[in-house]
Parts: structure tokens; C-alpha cells; sequence
């Protein structure tokens, strides 16, 4: 009995602290998740979710080169703002070229060691070059727009800086500095936009302006707060006084007159970073959103006399920090929609337009101003909260996949400074939002490595600048440079327009502030040739994804200027030109074709080009045939004017028929088309020094072989005959310099040791002269290696010859070493 | 002994918890045999799925009824029915028991251990050969009293469900058959070089002969998910092989070719640098990109290397490259269906296995890629030797045939052992390496360039560019092979100078540079664009530079007359080759290059303190040594002269960049300081010669 109690006793007990075990409460654990707490706003990232393809083709395009930001930060704030780019077609050669503007660098440096601000031609092939010419621009950039003021036809430049405001003119595609604007001095100026406010046809400037910034070093260790944020005095804008905004309205002649507070606009209590041109109201007037850092937005209606502030009423006075901004319809509801990205702890904003939810409620007509307001839908579709660790600051909508939605693209990096390094701030990740058919924008930053990688972004621009029809992305990083994404996306049929729209001069203007509305099947799409993002200028080719849609229905045109005009159908995939008031649209050549996708332009032409440069190349290396070749080059050339091999071997044929001007005539060709090719200078050289009949051809071949020696410096060749040349010319120093350096470094420079010797032999020295032609000897000899092995270079039987001026001394030398026999001919020629 | 019957026994033939069990054995036993015997095929992928469920499910009904089984005649005689009964039995739970580890293992182990693998088949052979036995020899017994037939019902069902699970199988089959590739080429594909030989002048075949779909040797970042090969994964995203096709200069050197002699000639590089684009028809007349996407990205991807099936000592990428099978979904990189594909491949791995191959450690594999050469179909005039790591190895003292304590193979120096955590760890066929040594070879392939990764900022290039100037500099530590590889620099400095400098006579200042640790010449790679000088300075006692050499100027270029280990390629001109435009080259000007433990000498001639006057070389090359004296200037004053050499190195000279990438992108390649030596010459009186070794 005792036994059973015990049992059941002990039994009672385990029982009793398993029970408890199980049902005593769990200790909380920090991060634990709660079936209580939800993240509705949370969404997985859909099946049909494109991955974004974005490629690094910075150093690819030629663009790695580019600084932004010269010294070390000493904690102001004009060196924590960064700056933009402007694309725009200055040359008019059907792409967009690149200015981008450079934040100089820090406070304390000269002018002369800031990093300069720099234009770069789009050469159509993907790659960018330095325009040559272009001024040296060393201010402390931020941004910069494209517009023709002048009505020339020829896109003119407007650049905005701290203490500096510059306008440059396009003179065919040359860009000289214009005559300085009205501003006040020393102002600290930020977004720079054209567009012909008044409705006369010509361009007008609005210049954003920042901060009355008072350069102050002791400041930097004054600590203050920023929205609650502790941050140093010279780096809170809201320690200084707000600068005014200014206008200049354009008086023609190149003349403007400075015209904000006469009309309205010069926001003194804004720190101006951005404005964005658009008809808000669809009355056919351009007002005005001006995005402010520390104080209220701005939304300025035209009013076609002045403009009135009607931010608050509008529910767009936005009070946060304000510093990119951009236009779009993102839900396809026909009115265009404002984004604005903020400071740290502050949600971006996506002010959703009701213009067209009321049109019943007030005319659009200009009978009366609509009483037009904005919600801001930017939480519920998941671009608020995401963006609280971030500050924004470059943006735009784009509809990357061509899915017929616009997408949208911020740039971000902080103004704070990194922990322990205060010579750089906090850099944080891009953000790439994909629209979900209106319904949410879903982050797939995480699934680019590029995008996600942390850097101090700031100014962001979109073109689509390699043609294969969807919009690339361009973006600045404070103190590195910029970065080029290249759109790789799986994207669906796409459409580019450009605008061209009556201006006051011959040429059409470039139609800022109108806007265009597609149809494709059942979508509408619009877009608006209204462009701020932050301190930057995208493309003027309006870009439209037609998702599954082949072409545009009907577009229909509402220019800037009041009135609308239709136009289409238009097919797709390719970019069309609607001027004003002419009734056809014309299809642009020069959009070219993508990463393996087939060419679009003239196969055949391609193919009986090639046919017939591998003919001339077959006729000329296999059979040795410069009779039979050269007709083939000549035709290939016809197809192809720069073919650099057809150049080059055409040459050498003409030279080997005995025809060495003809040769001449076609190396100088080359060498126009190809500055950088080494051979293209070397063998005009040699050609000219071989032909050589007076004195101005040695020179001429001399300096053309300098250009080769300057191209590429460690070349041994261009030395020997540059060695030559001097020996030809009488210059012994000269000759002996070059020759003797092309042996240090060749050993098997034959001619080299042979002409030293001569000139040895000369100064008397026959020990020297015969030790030199002991190593010419020696140099013809075969190279030493290992017995069985195989070195790069190896052939089964010499392959080449290279005749220079000279060589036939050495090359008919037997080998002799008796200086008098070996050097008679040479003698005899000098 | 008792004949069952209907009522007694809860486990007789006629029950319904026999006929099901039974049912479930044999679709288990079957889907099993199949997938053990069967094929790669998608099918038996769904049977392997299907066995899983089916598994899972009938587990414990399986339990339930060999209990029951066993309790329903456990008071029966001892005899040959009992006996099977209770060894098929005991293989039952067993194959039951080591079900559920391999089951759980695929799940959610990053591997199959193959004991449980074996027991799981061992015990289903045992369980059968048993239970066949046991369930005929009682069919016997019991069909001479039965009235009515006994095993017909069980059998019909358990056939009845198997051609149920069949269909099912083939259902699934045709509804998802896992990836399929589109291997064509473009219908404008141009067959230059002849309709069978498509990707000429490439010595690169496909199995086929046709062409492969991009995607069939791309997805190589699925390779590192649910971390299976994530180690791996991560080390080659920064490396040569993983850039080889988005290396920016390769893109340029390849568009300049494609616009010079053609796009399809371009084929000869995409053999190596970007097999994908090659295999998928990219490099066709009619593309303006010749490097696909998936070709970009991954370069030699890891089915570039992995899907090789055999190579060929010729070089120049004549090796026959296989399209591996996909598992399902295997392209996925997340999702469920991700989850089912490793579970696939851990579960059924032997497709996959095959992807590791014995001769992937032979150097005659990597000599497919790392042996080049020109010939008349790329330049029109005939054969030229390019970069060739292979033939300079064998011949070097590195190869000793049969004998591993002396040699060192590539990978032993390029694919150093590295801890693990890889499902692939440990080797029992390497010679210095055990099945559990825990370690990887590194699929960084360190080498010499620390130029692209930084300049593509590839993940984890910081690491990457680190490593690669240890390497080049012989810091690079290697501790498996320590008692075979030197120590100290890869090329090893020494330096000869007078004992004293006399006023007004020549001192003579030789460096010899001895090939130490390299395995193959010193340079090497691309001649053309590689180069290794020395660096020469001369200072005074009070530190005033009286001479220099090999000194870079305000634009990179080495100063001319310097000491340089490379190559100048030339066309039939004598021109240079120096846009790596192959295409032209029929030879070179000059070579200079070391060969493995071989030397190299350069002397300069110093007046002291005379002026300068440019000097004199001579060529040693019976020994193998090149002599260069120069004579320079020196102090009038100096009481002592200090003599500082250095090797340098750098990867692509400055006007490839400049011409590739424009003369204002301000690049230049990094310019590794791989080696340095000094040394100390006072003035006055006296000879002799000092030689001080250095590092």
C-alpha cells in the first residue's frame, strides 16, 4: 500500500511540474513575433514582379572618370548637398548627351583645385566622351537644366551653384558662356527650370534658392536640433535665413529681366531645393510646386497676371524637409500626381491629384480656378514608412518594365555623418518601386546588388541613352562620381515621343511644361514634359510602356502653351516627333537596337559591307593581292567611310603598289577619324620619312611620330624611327637618346644597336661601334628559353617586316663586325 | 497452427487494413525501385516526390499494422513464415526509421548522409526478400482450406492504385516536365566558318553540336541558396571567372574587334571569356550586343566549368561542353519550388553528382582556357604562340611525373584549401586531402588581377584585391603545400654593387631577379597588355635623387628605356599590337618573360660623379640572363649612394585603358610593388663587389 501511495505520490509530483512547465508563461524575447501585432501594409512580393535588371556601365559608358567632389568635408552645409545632371541633346544628334554638374568640393579649397563640372557627348554606342571645348567649370555646382532661351534650335544651359548662376548658349552644338543673369550676388542657388510662364513663346528661368549660408568654421562645433535630430549649426539649414526664389523672364535678345516678386513667386520663407512647371489645373497656364527644406511647399497657381500661393488649400503645403520631386500619373486616373522625397524620419510623400476625381465640381476651362487639392496616398501604398531611415533626394517615375505603369526611382543617402568618419556621410541604399498596377509599390531594391549597395546618392536623371527603348537611370554620388544603371529589365512594347512645340524664332522650341496622352487598347497613359527630380533634368523623349499594346492608338498633344492636338496611330518601338501644328508625326531614326536584339537598320548594307572587307582582307594577307584588293577595300570603305582596318591595310596596299601618296592620303584619313591610333600616326611616319624628298617631310614625319610616341609611350617602335629621323636629320644627340632607350627596353632592336654603332664609328670610337654590332648580331639571333618550352610570340617562321627608313642597311648587312664594311651604305646615304 | 480468419485476426488477408498496407508497400517499394533504377527523368523526380508523400502518410499505418501483425500471431510456433515475417519486419521499421532521417536530412539538412541513404535501400531490399517469401509461402498454405480467393483482392487493389499513381506520375509529368531549354541558334545565325563548326574560331563544342539555351549554363546564384554552395558562391563573384565576360575592357577589346573584323570572329574570345553568349548564338552579325545577359553576369558561370565533359591540350577553349539536366524548378531562386528542387537534389543526387568530376583537377583541364593561340583562320597568315601557363608548367620543375611530394598543380596554388562548410567539403581523391579534412578548394582563383574586381566593385572585391596583392607580393600563405612551395617573393631581387664607389669610375649596379615562386613564365597572361618593370633609384647620402629608371610619368606611362618583363605583339607592318587586336598580330617584336626558377639581370653603369651618358646592353642569353648597364650621373659631393630596385606590376597599361576607356576616364590599373631590394655603396677608394639579397 506504502508502495502504491509513493508511487501515485511521486507520479502526482512529475505530473505537477510538467503541468507547470507547460503552462507558465514564456519569457519575452526581444524581436519576438506577436500574433497580435500585424504589418497589413506589408505585401510579399507578387509572381508577376519583374526583377530588376539594372546593370553598372559607369566605367563601360566612359563615365568612371568623373569626379564630384574635391578635398574633405569640413562640415558645411554647401558640401553636404550634393548636386544633379541634365540630360539633353546639345549636338542635335538624336541622343541625349550629358552635363553633369559637380559639387566642387570643399569650402576652404581654391577655385582652381575644385572638381570641375563637365559635358559629355553621347557617341550613340553606349559610351560617353569629354566634349572638347567645353569651359573649365570649377564652381560649387548643384544644378543645372537644358533649354533653348535663345529659340535657336540648339539647347542652351542653365547652371546654378552655391555663389554661382550661369547660363550658357548653344551656339551648333558649341557651348560658350552667355551673358550673366541679373542675380543678386553671392546667392546660394539650387533648382534651376524653363518654361514660358507668361505664354509668349520663349523660354523663362525659375532659380530655387537655398539658404543665406554664412561660411563659419567655429559653427561646425555648435550643436542644434533639426527635427528633433541633433546636428552641428553649419549643417541645419534651418540656422540660416531663407534665400528668395528668383524669375527671369525672358525679354528676348538674350536679355532677361529678374520678375519673382512682381509676380509672386519668390517664396521668401521657402529654402527653396526644386520647382516643377505644370498646369496643375489643366487651364492652360504652367503654375508652379516649389519643394522647400524646413518650411512649407509651395503650390503657385497662374492666374495668367500673377501667380497666387494656394499650398495650404491644396493640402500640398508639405512642412517637412523637402528635396526631390517629381510629376506623373501614377494610377492612370489622367491628371498628374506630385512625389517628394524627405529628410531622415520623415515618410516621402505621393500626393494624389484629385483634379479629374472633380471635375464636375469645378471647370477646368479658366472660367473659374478650380479649387484643386491632394491627398497623400504614400502609406497605404508602401512608399511612406519604408522611406524613414532614408533621406530622399533625386526621383522620378518611369515605367521601367513597360508594363504600362510608372515605377518610381529615389535616390537616397544621408545628411548625417557616418559614425567615427566625419569626413563622409552615411550612405544608404537607392530605392526602386514597382507599381503594381496602381494597387501598391513594392521595393525591389533587395534584389538588385547595385542598387542596394549604401552611397551618398543625390542627383537623378532618366534616358533612355543607348535607344533600345527603355529609360536608364543616372545618379550622383557625393564625393565619388556618378553611376550609370543600365535597364536590362524584361520590359513589354514601348513608345517615345519628343515635342516640338512653335517657338519665336525659325526653329520649333522644345514644348517644357505640355503634356501628352496616349492610348493603347484600353490604357491611358500620360506623361508631362515637366522635369525636377533633385537639382537634375531627365530626357525630353516622353517614354511610355504599352505593356502588351503594339502601338498608340491615338495621342493626344496638350502643349504648354494652351490648345491640344491630336495625333496617331502610332506604332510602337520606336521614338515619333510631334511638332505643333503640323498634323504628321515623324519617326526618328537613330533608335538603335539592344543587348541581343537583332539590328533593325540595313542588313543587306551591313552584309555587303562586310562581304566585301573580307574579300579585300583575303585578297590582300592570303593571296598577297594588292591589285585585286584594293577596288575591295575602296567598296568596303563606300559602305563604311571609318573602318579602321579597311584604312589601314588599304594603305599599306597602296603603299605596296608603289603609290605611297595615295597611302599617305588614306593613313591621314585614319588618323583624323582614329586620333588614338598608335599605328595610323607611326605608319604615316614612316611612309613620309621613307618618301621622304625635302626636309619639311622629315619634319611632318617626325611629328607625326611623336603623336604615336605620345599615344603610347612604352612602345619601342615609334622610338627606333623616331631615332632615325634625328640621325637623318642630323640631330646626333636626339638619335642617340631614342635609339638607346628602345634597346634598354628591346633586345631584339636590331636596327638600334646597328645605328648606335655607326654613330659610335663615327665619334671614333671603334671599340664601341664593334661592340654595338656584336649585340645587333646577337639580336637577330633566335631568343633564348628553356629547351621544350613555348613563349607568347612563338611562330613557325618570321611574319612580319618593318620597314623603316634605314632598315635596309641593317637588314643588308651581312653580319660582319669591321665597322668600315658594315656601315659603308649608311655612310654613303648620310 | 491456427488458420486465420475473417473475424480473429485484425491483420488477415481480407481485412482493409491489410489490403491498404499492403498497397502502400508496394507503390512504396516500387516508386523506390524506380527511383533507384529508373532513368533521370522528370517522371521519377515526381516519383520521388510522390514516394516522399506516400511515405509520410503511411508511416505510421505502417507502424500500426506490423504491430497488429505481430500481436494477431505472435503466439504462433516458431517456423519459416514467422521467421521472414519477423526479419521483413524488423528491415520494415528500419526502412521506415532511416525513411524518415533521409526524408528530414533532404528537408532541411544541407545533405543526404549516404549511410541513412543505404540503409534506406538495403532495408527495402532485406524487407522484400523477406516479405515476399513470408506473404507467398502463408498464400500457399492458405488457398487449399480458402472457399473464396484470398490474395486476388490485395493484389487487384494494390495493381488497381499502382496504375492510379502511374497515371498520377504521368499527369504531373506532362503538366510540369521542369525546365526546357530553347537550344537554337538565331535564324540568321552567319555559319562563317562552316555550318559544323558554329562556334569557330572558338575550339568550344557543345555536345550537340547545336546550340544551348543561355539559361542552361547560367543560374549560377542558385547554386549558392539554402547555403548550399553559398561559400563557393561568394568567392567566385569577385574572380576572374565570374567577370571574364563584364570585364568593361574585355567588353570594349570585343566590340572594337566585332566592328574591325567582324562580330563573328569574335567567337574565337567567347570560347573562354563568355561561353554562354558563345553557346546561345550571340555572337552573330545581326547583334548589336555580343554578350548576352546571362552571359554578362556570370562569365564562366559554374556549369561553364562544371558542364565540361572533356577538353583537349590544344587550348584555345577546345573542350565539349555538356548541358547539365536540370532538376524541377531548379532555376528557381526562391519559393517553394526552390525548396522542392534541394530537396531533390539532396534526395536523389546523383545527376548532381556528376557534376563533380576527377579530371576537374587535372592541369590539362585548366589548359583548355589557359593555352592560347593564334592561326591563319583568325589572322589570315599563320600560327603565333600566345599565353600558355600549361606547357611552361610541365616543363618547369614544378612537374615531377608520379611523384606529388615535388609537384604542384594548379589548383593547389589557385585553389587553396579553405575551411568549409560546403555540403561538398573534403576530397578522398586529391593527394594532399581526406573525405573529412573540412575543407574546399577556394573558387576565388587568386591570380593577378586587382584591377576589375574594384573597378566593377564585384561583391566582395575588397577581399578579393587583398588577396591578390599578397599574392603577388608572396604573401599569400598556403600551408598544405608549404613543404613543396618557397618562401619569400614571387620573384626574388638581388642586387650586386661595388664595395666602394671610386670618384670618376664607373660603379656597376646589377639586379638579378630570380623566378621564385611562379609556377609558369613570370609574366604571364596577355603580354601585350601586362607588364613588370623595374624600378631604379639612386639617392645620395642627403636623399637627392641622382638617378632613376622606370619611373611612371604625370600619365602613367612607364618612362622609355625602362626594364620591362612583356611583349610587343606586331602586325605584318612591325606595328603594334596594342588594342589586344589579335586579329592582326603575326609576331612579336621582342618578348621578356621568366621562366620558373630561372634569371634575369639588368646592370646600370654609374659614373661617379661623371655626367650621364646612356649605356650599353648586353645578351646573356646562353645563361639566360639579359645584362643592361647604363651610366648615370651621380653627386659631385656624396660621401655615400643609396640603391633602391623594386619590381613592379601592373595589369593593363595605360594606353589600352586610354584607348578603351577614353583618356580622360582617368584610369590606370593599380601598380602592385611585388618586390624590393637595397643596398649601400660608400665613396672612396677600394673594389670589390657587395651582393645584397632583398624582399
Amino acid at each position: 500500500m506504502a508502495a502504491l501511495l509513493s508511487t501515485i505520490a511521486v507520479v502526482a509530483a512529475v505530473a505537477g511540474v510538467v503541468v507547470y512547465r507547460a503552462t507558465r508563461p514564456e519569457v519575452r524575447r526581444p524581436g519576438e513575433k506577436l500574433p497580435e501585432i500585424t504589418a497589413k501594409l506589408a505585401r510579399n512580393l507578387p509572381a508577376e514582379a519583374p526583377m530588376p535588371r539594372f546593370t553598372d556601365v559607369t566605367a563601360a559608358a566612359g563615365l568612371a572618370g568623373f569626379r564630384s567632389f574635391a578635398g574633405d568635408r569640413t562640415s558645411q552645409l554647401p558640401e553636404d548637398m550634393g548636386s544633379g545632371l541634365a540630360w539633353g541633346d546639345f549636338d542635335n544628334d538624336g541622343d541625349d548627351d550629358l552635363f553633369l554638374v559637380s559639387a566642387g568640393g570643399a569650402l576652404g579649397l581654391p577655385e582652381t583645385d575644385l572638381a570641375p563640372s563637365r559635358l559629355y557627348e553621347n557617341l550613340g554606342d553606349g559610351t560617353f566622351r569629354p566634349v572638347d571645348g567645353f569651359p573649365d567649370l570649377r564652381i560649387r555646382g548643384m544644378g543645372a537644366a537644358w533649354g533653348d532661351y535663345d529659340g535657336d534650335g540648339w539647347l542652351d544651359l542653365a547652371v546654378s551653384g552655391y555663389r554661382a548662376l550661369l547660363l550658357f548658349r548653344n551656339r551648333e552644338g558649341r557651348i560658350e558662356p552667355a551673358p550673366a543673369l541679373p542675380a543678386p550676388e553671392g546667392g546660394y542657388w539650387s533648382g534651376v527650370s524653363w518654361a514660358d510662364f507668361d505664354g509668349d513663346r520663349d523660354l523663362d528661368l525659375y532659380v530655387c534658392g537655398y539658404v543665406q549660408y554664412v561660411e563659419d568654421s567655429g559653427g561646425v562645433r555648435r550643436a542644434t536640433e533639426q527635427y528633433g535630430t541633433t546636428v552641428p549649426y553649419t549643417l541645419n539649414p534651418a540656422s540660416f535665413e531663407p534665400e528668395v526664389n528668383l524669375l527671369f523672364r525672358n525679354d528676348g535678345g538674350g536679355r532677361f529681366t529678374e520678375v519673382a516678386s512682381l509676380w509672386g513667386v519668390s517664396n521668401p520663407e521657402g529654402r527653396s531645393l526644386g520647382a516643377l512647371w505644370h498646369d496643375f489645373d489643366a487651364d492652360g497656364r504652367l503654375d508652379l510646386y516649389v519643394a522647400n527644406d524646413i518650411s512649407d511647399n509651395a503650390l503657385f497657381m497662374n492666374r495668367g497676371e500673377t501667380f497666387e500661393e494656394v499650398g495650404l488649400s491644396a493640402w500640398v503645403a508639405d512642412y517637412r524637409g523637402a528635396m526631390g520631386l517629381t510629376a506623373g500619373d501614377w494610377n492612370r486616373d489622367g491628371d498628374d500626381d506630385l512625389f517628394i522625397t524627405h529628410w531622415i524620419a520623415q515618410e516621402n510623400a505621393l500626393y494624389d491629384s484629385r483634379l479629374v476625381d472633380m471635375a464636375g465640381a469645378s471647370a477646368g476651362d479658366g472660367t473659374r480656378p478650380v479649387q484643386l487639392t491632394f491627398t497623400d496616398q504614400a502609406s497605404p501604398l508602401g512608399l511612406g514608412q519604408i522611406a524613414i531611415q532614408r533621406v530622399g533626394w533625386g526621383t522620378e517615375f518611369a515605367d521601367f518594365d513597360a508594363d504600362g505603369w510608372l515605377d518610381l526611382v529615389v535616390a537616397n543617402g544621408s545628411t548625417l555623418e557616418a559614425a567615427g568618419e566625419p569626413k563622409r556621410l552615411k550612405p544608404q541604399p537607392m530605392m526602386l518601386f514597382w507599381n503594381q498596377q496602381g494597387r501598391h509599390f513594392h521595393d525591389l531594391t533587395a534584389l538588385n546588388e547595385e542598387l542596394a549597395r549604401p552611397r551618398v546618392h543625390r542627383g537623378l536623371a532618366l534616358s533612355d541613352y543607348d535607344g533600345d527603348g527603355d529609360p536608364d537611370l543616372l545618379v550622383m554620388v557625393l564625393y565619388e562620381g556618378v553611376k550609370l544603371y543600365r535597364n536590362d529589365l524584361e520590359s513589354g512594347n514601348w513608345l517615345g515621343i519628343k515635342l516640338r512645340s512653335r517657338g519665336t524664332g525659325a526653329a520649333p522650341g522644345f514644348a517644357e511644361g505640355s503634356s501628352v496622352e496616349v492610348r493603347a487598347g484600353d490604357q491611358l497613359l500620360r506623361r508631362s514634359l515637366t522635369r525636377a527630380s533633385y537639382l537634375s533634368q531627365s530626357s525630353r523623349i516622353l517614354h511610355f510602356g504599352l505593356g502588351e499594346a503594339e502601338r498608340a492608338d491615338s495621342v493626344e498633344v496638350r502643349w504648354h502653351g494652351g490648345g491640344s492636338q491630336s495625333f496617331g496611330p502610332l506604332a510602337g518601338g520606336n521614338v515619333w516627333e510631334l511638332t505643333e501644328g503640323e498634323a504628321e508625326a515623324r519617326r526618328l531614326a537613330g533608335a538603335a537596337a539592344v543587348a541581343g536584339r537583332p539590328i533593325e537598320g540595313d542588313r543587306e548594307r551591313l552584309v555587303a559591307c562586310w562581304a566585301a572587307q573580307r574579300a579585300a582582307m583575303d585578297a590582300f594577307k592570303y593571296d598577297a593581292d594588292c591589285e585585286r584588293a584594293i577596288p575591295l577595300f575602296r567598296q568596303a570603305l563606300s559602305l563604311d567611310p571609318t573602318h579602321e582596318d579597311s584604312l589601314y591595310y588599304l594603305a599599306n596596299c597602296l603603299a605596296g603598289v608603289g603609290d605611297p601618296e595615295a597611302a599617305l592620303a588614306e593613313l591621314a584619313t585614319m588618323r583624323a577619324h582614329s586620333p588614338m591610333s598608335h599605328r595610323a600616326h607611326k605608319q604615316w611616319g614612316v611612309l613620309r620619312a621613307i618618301h621622304a624628298s625635302e626636309e619639311e617631310d622629315l619634319i611632318a614625319a617626325e611629328a607625326a611620330l611623336e603623336r604615336a610616341l605620345e599615344i603610347n609611350r612604352e612602345g619601342t617602335g615609334s622610338l627606333l624611327v623616331l631615332g632615325e629621323i634625328a640621325l637623318l636629320r642630323g640631330n646626333l644627340e636626339k638619335a642617340d637618346d631614342h635609339l638607346a632607350r628602345a634597346t634598354y627596353t628591346n633586345p631584339r632592336a636590331v636596327g638600334g644597336f646597328f645605328l648606335r654603332g655607326y654613330m659610335a664609328w663615327k665619334r671614333g670610337d671603334e671599340a664601341a661601334a664593334r661592340a654595338l654590332l656584336e649585340r645587333a648580331q646577337a639580336a637577330r639571333g633566335p631568343d633564348w628559353k628553356p629547351e621544350g618550352t613555348t613563349a607568347e610570340g612563338d611562330v613557325v617562321g618570321r611574319q612580319h617586316r618593318e620597314e623603316t627608313p634605314l632598315s635596309r642597311y641593317w637588314e643588308s648587312w651581312d653580319g660582319t663586325i669591321a665597322p668600315g664594311s658594315a656601315f659603308a651604305g649608311l655612310e654613303a646615304r648620310l | 497452427m491456427k488458420l486465420e480468419t475473417k473475424n480473429s485476426v485484425r491483420t488477415g488477408w481480407t481485412t482493409r487494413l491489410t489490403r491498404w498496407n499492403l498497397t502502400a508497400l508496394l507503390l512504396l517499394a516500387a516508386s523506390g525501385l524506380v527511383v533507384t533504377f529508373g532513368p533521370f527523368h522528370a517522371a521519377v523526380e515526381w516519383t520521388v516526390l510522390l514516394h516522399t508523400v506516400l511515405g509520410v502518410l503511411t508511416l505510421l499505418p505502417l507502424i500500426w499494422y506490423s504491430i497488429a501483425h505481430w500481436q494477431d500471431y505472435k503466439t504462433y510456433n516458431l517456423s519459416d513464415v514467422l521467421l521472414l515475417g519477423y526479419v521483413s519486419a524488423v528491415a520494415l521499421l528500419l526502412c521506415l526509421l532511416s525513411g524518415v532521417v533521409v526524408t528530414w536530412q533532404g528537408l532541411f539538412a544541407l545533405k543526404m548522409s549516404p549511410l541513412w541513404r543505404n540503409i534506406h535501400l538495403y532495408s527495402t531490399f532485406v524487407t522484400l526478400l523477406t516479405g515476399l517469401p513470408h506473404g507467398i509461402l502463408v498464400w500457399v498454405r492458405v488457398r487449399k482450406k480458402a472457399t473464396t480467393p484470398v490474395a486476388r483482392p490485395v493484389v487487384l487493389h494494390g495493381l488497381g492504385w499502382t496504375l492510379v499513381a502511374v497515371l498520377a506520375v504521368a499527369g504531373l509529368t506532362a503538366l510540369y516536365g521542369g525546365q526546357s531549354y530553347v537550344n537554337e541558334f538565331p535564324a540568321d545565325y552567319n555559319y562563317s566558318y562552316g555550318e559544323d563548326r558554329p562556334f569557330a574560331p572558338s575550339l568550344a563544342m557543345t555536345e550537340s553540336g547545336g546550340a544551348f539555351d543561355a539559361e542552361s549554363l547560367a543560374g549560377s546564384m542558385t547554386c549558392g541558396t539554402a547555403n548550399c554552395h553559398s561559400q563557393i558562391l561568394d568567392e567566385w563573384k569577385p574572380s576572374a571567372h565570374r567577370y571574364s565576360a563584364m570585364d568593361p575592357l574585355f567588353q570594349k577589346v570585343q566590340s572594337v574587334m566585332a566592328e574591325q573584323n567582324g562580330p563573328e570572329s569574335t567567337r574565337y574570345c567567347g570560347g573562354c571569356h563568355d561561353p554562354i553568349s558563345l553557346f546561345s548564338g550571340t555572337k552573330n552579325l545581326f547583334v548589336e550586343d555580343l554578350t548576352g545577359l546571362h552571359g554578362y553576369q556570370e562569365g564562366i558561370s559554374c556549369l561553364s566549368c562544371h558542364g565540361v565533359r572533356e577538353t583537349d591540350l590544344q587550348g584555345n577553349a577546345n573542350y565539349v561542353m555538356t548541358q547539365p539536366a536540370t532538376y524541377l524548378w531548379q532555376w528557381q531562386e526562391s519559393g517553394l519550388g526552390k525548396f522542392a528542387s534541394d530537396f531533390l537534389i539532396r534526395t536523389y543526387p546523383d545527376k548532381h553528382m556528376e557534376l563533380s568530376k576527377r579530371m576537374f583537377k587535372a592541369p590539362e583541364y585548366c589548359a583548355a582556357c589557359h593555352k592560347q593561340f593564334i592561326d591563319e583562320e583568325v589572322n589570315r597568315v599563320g600560327w603565333v604562340q600566345l599565353q600558355n601557363q600549361y606547357d611552361n608548367w610541365k616543363a618547369s620543375h614544378w612537374f615531377v611525373e608520379g611523384d606529388p611530394t615535388k609537384t604542384v598543380e594548379c589548383r593547389e596554388c589557385h585553389m587553396p584549401l579553405v575551411a568549409s562548410t560546403d555540403p561538398a567539403r573534403g576530397d578522398a581523391t586529391d593527394y594532399n586531402r581526406t573525405p573529412g579534412d573540412g575543407m574546399h578548394r577556394s573558387h576565388r582563383f587568386i591570380a593577378a588581377n586587382s584591377m576589375v574586381p574594384a573597378m566593377l566593385e564585384l561583391p566582395g572585391y575588397e577581399e578579393h584585391v587583398r588577396l591578390t596583392e599578397e599574392w603577388l607580393q608572396g604573401k599569400f600563405e598556403i600551408p598544405e603545400i608549404q613543404d613543396k612551395w618557397r618562401d619569400g617573393p614571387v620573384v626574388k631581387l638581388a642586387l650586386e654593387v661595388p664595395e666602394r664607389a671610386t670618384p670618376g669610375e664607373a660603379m656597376p649596379i646589377k639586379l638579378v631577379m630570380t623566378a621564385n615562386k611562379v609556377g609558369h613564365d613570370f609574366p604571364t597572361g596577355p603580354l601585350d597588355i601586362i607588364q613588370s618593370w623595374v624600378e631604379m633609384h639612386v639617392t645620395d647620402a642627403s636623399g637627392n635623387e641622382v638617378f632613376s629608371s622606370g619611373i611612371r610619368d604625370e600619365k602613367n606611362f612607364i618612362e622609355p628605356g625602362s626594364f620591362l618583363f612583356k611583349a610587343e605583339p606586331v602586325d605584318q607592318y612591325g606595328n603594334l599590337i596594342d588594342r589586344h587586336n589579335l586579329w592582326e598580330m603575326v609576331g612579336v617584336r621582342y618578348r621578356r618573360a621568366l621562366f620558373p626558377g630561372y634569371s634575369d639581370a639588368v646592370e646600370f653603369l654609374v659614373d661617379c660623379p661623371m655626367t650621364a651618358v646612356l649605356g650599353e646592353q648586353t645578351d646573356l642569353a646562353r645563361t639566360g640572363r639579359e645584362v643592361q648597364e647604363f651610366t648615370v650621373p651621380a653627386g659631385a659631393e656624396a660621401t655615400s649612394y643609396r640603391v633602391t630596385a623594386k619590381l613592379m606590376y601592373r595589369k593593363v597599361d595605360q594606353f589600352l585603358i586610354n584607348f578603351l576607356l577614353g583618356e580622360d576616364s582617368g584610369l590606370t590599373a593599380p601598380v602592385v610593388e611585388m618586390a624590393s631590394v637595397e643596398a649601400d655603396i660608400p665613396v672612396g677608394a677600394g673594389g670589390g663587389v657587395v651582393v645584397g639579397g632583398g624582399g
